[in-house]
């Protein structure tokens, strides 16, 4: 026994600083994110509105979510609209702006930072924005379509535009990071695999598919991972622009959640449709990175 | 070899042209955020629209600032993002400093739960937070909007590793024969050497509480506490369709970004590059 005590003692004196300097770091990690993340996976067997004392239902808030709830799959059909809008639409521009950047030019390092700008914008900001030239009536958009001489759109006041007109400020916003990322990606394929398919007389077209394509995996798949967790979770888009509406055309899942949860006080419903969300997010990322692995690259994502 | 070669000059035409239609995509909406800000609450309404103002309406921001208190905001946003800022530098540095250099038990184990922490959606610690920070009566408070921060998250800890990790040990270990012991190590070695990667992360932490918005929405309720989005955010609620006011708040906020932004802007792309690729 006071053979183990010592053993413990100096174990403290060996590994006890490396522990101290974790300390405030993995303390707050516990505090305000392990523990809530267990709080929440026990919240999501009751029913609790906060005000009167939790009650345990076992597996009903997850069995209603499925069975009985309309909006559950109605929100969760329009938030994977979104990502199937924002995520393929965000790669490809993301990667032709990057290709376009991909030169040795005057003044390119501006462009680069020019394009970033709506990037580093609160998402707040930029719906305001985005709202007021979305106007149907007398916003930027319409006026530049009727002087082209094309047919004015209700970009947020029809069911069928609303969802897509979120999405393509969205690209706009985040193209230029998806730019930026490409970019790197693109700056470290060496020349010489180039130089070798010129000599084969590969096209340019060519020379995309079989030498940058592949060799950008690596990009493809943080891009297309970080976007689809970020679009399963959007939430602000929406709220500001056009609270969900016209009816429920722009009601995505993140709103539901927050509805449930401050609208409703229902705090065990809330809670389990937040895991129902994590679990869709990780079974969607371990698609992508089944999808990208069989592509070919190895992917040396740490 | 010819000096003037038609498909060189057609592609580089090209280029240019996409660019310039890219700015112009890019900027425009800009450039006509600050133009509405400016006009009369009649001119706003003008259709066609006007490219410029008749007549340049500065008091609208005078208006504004009568309207909402979009300097407390300003200041609270000050307080809230550097506070944390300061935070995770110490807190995360100090952590990717024990996961780059120290051995100890559990080292591996601890570092995937990290990594597997930042797999969270943030909807789901934020329904329980909110009932902690209630609990703890923190709700409404500058408190709700600094603790939980102020000691960093996994991925300030994940960006300190990575960069340590990539340090010659030479330089430490050199330290610790003069007698240095590993606090001073830290400090004295270590800190210095990692001078770009906390800038890199300094300007995330700032960037990330002051465009944050769900947190702030759930967690503040009075106008006192308020950040400059939510402020903007309510103030769209009081002024739906006065679109020459909104738009003189919205640049309001968004000074503040785009300054901050043409200082820090080789750190915040720089530092996409490398989290981008090794993260």
């Amino acid at each position: 026994m006071k053979h183990r005590s010592k053993q413990f003692l100096r174990a403290i004196k060996k590994h006890g600083p490396a522990y101290l300097f974790l300390l405030p770091n993995f303390g707050g990690l516990i505090a305000f994110t392990i523990y809530p993340i267990l709080f929440a996976f026990f919240m999501s067997f009751t029913d609790w509105n906060l005000f009167s004392p939790a009650q345990w239902v076992g597996l009903a808030n997850y069995k209603d979510l499925f069975t009985w709830d309309p909006f559950f799959w109605k929100t969760m059909g329009k938030t994977l609209y979104y990502v199937v809008l924002t995520v393929p639409g965000g790669i490809v521009i993301g990667l032709m702006l990057a290709l376009l950047m991909n030169r040795a030019m005057r003044g390119i390092t501006i462009f680069r930072s020019a394009v970033f700008i709506p990037q580093v914008m609160s998402l707040v900001t930029v719906s305001v924005i985005w709202r007021w030239l979305y106007n149907t009536d007398i916003g930027l958009f319409n006026y530049i379509l009727s002087v082209v001489g094309l047919p004015t759109v209700d970009w947020l006041t029809s069911e069928a535009m609303v969802m897509p007109s979120i999405a393509i400020m969205s690209i706009w916003k985040g193209m230029g990071y998806n730019a930026v990322i490409f970019l790197a990606g693109l700056k470290a394929i060496p020349s010489v695999y180039y130089e070798a398919a010129r000599i084969d007389g590969a096209s340019n077209w060519r020379m995309f598919w079989s030498v940058t394509l592949p060799l950008i995996t690596p990009s493809l798949f943080f891009i297309g991972v970080m976007s689809s967790i970020g679009a399963f979770q959007v939430f602000a888009e929406p709220f500001v622009m056009t609270n969900g509406g016209p009816g429920d055309a722009s009601r995505v899942y993140g709103m539901y959640i927050y509805q449930n949860a401050f609208r409703f006080f229902d705090m065990g419903y809330a809670s389990a449709m937040s895991y129902v969300l994590f679990v869709v997010i990780l079974i969607f990322t371990i698609i992508q990175l089944r999808v990208t692995k069989s592509g070919g690259e190895d992917i040396s994502f740490m | 070899m010819t000096h003037f070669n038609p498909t060189r000059l057609l592609k580089k035409a090209f280029v240019f042209l996409s660019m310039a239609v890219i700015l112009v995509v890019v900027l425009l909406p800009f450039y006509w955020t600050v133009i509405s800000s400016l006009k009369t609450s009649g001119g706003i309404f003008v259709y066609p629209p006007k490219w410029l103002p008749d007549r340049w309406v500065w008091s609208n921001y005078v208006d504004v600032f009568k309207a909402a208190p979009f300097g407390r905001y300003f200041l609270n946003t000050v307080f809230y993002s550097v506070s944390v800022m300061i935070g995770q530098l110490v807190s995360c540095s100090l952590a990717g400093f024990a996961f780059a250099r120290l051995k100890f038990p559990g080292r591996n184990k601890l570092f995937l739960l990290y990594l597997a922490t930042m797999m969270i959606p943030t909807q789901v610690t934020q329904v329980p937070m909110y009932v902690l920070m209630r609990n703890y009566g923190w709700l409404d408070t500058w408190m709700v909007m600094i603790i939980p921060g102020l000691f960093g998250g996994p991925f300030g800890t994940f960006l300190m590793r990575q960069f340590m990790m990539t340090i010659p040990r030479d330089l430490d270990e050199a330290a610790l024969i003069d007698g240095a012991n590993l606090f001073t190590i830290y400090t004295k070695v270590m800190l210095p050497l990692t001078k770009p990667v906390l800038s890199v992360l300094g300007v995330f932490s700032l960037m990330q509480v002051w465009n944050d918005f769900m947190w702030p929405l759930i967690m503040l309720s009075s106008q006192k506490t308020f950040t400059l989005t939510l402020g903007l955010y309510s103030f769209q609620g009081q002024y739906y369709t006065d679109w020459n006011l909104l738009m003189a708040a919205a640049t309001l906020v968004m000074i503040p970004v785009l300054l901050a932004f043409a200082f820090a802007q080789r750190y915040i792309i720089e530092g996409i590059t490398v989290t981008g690729m090794k993260g």
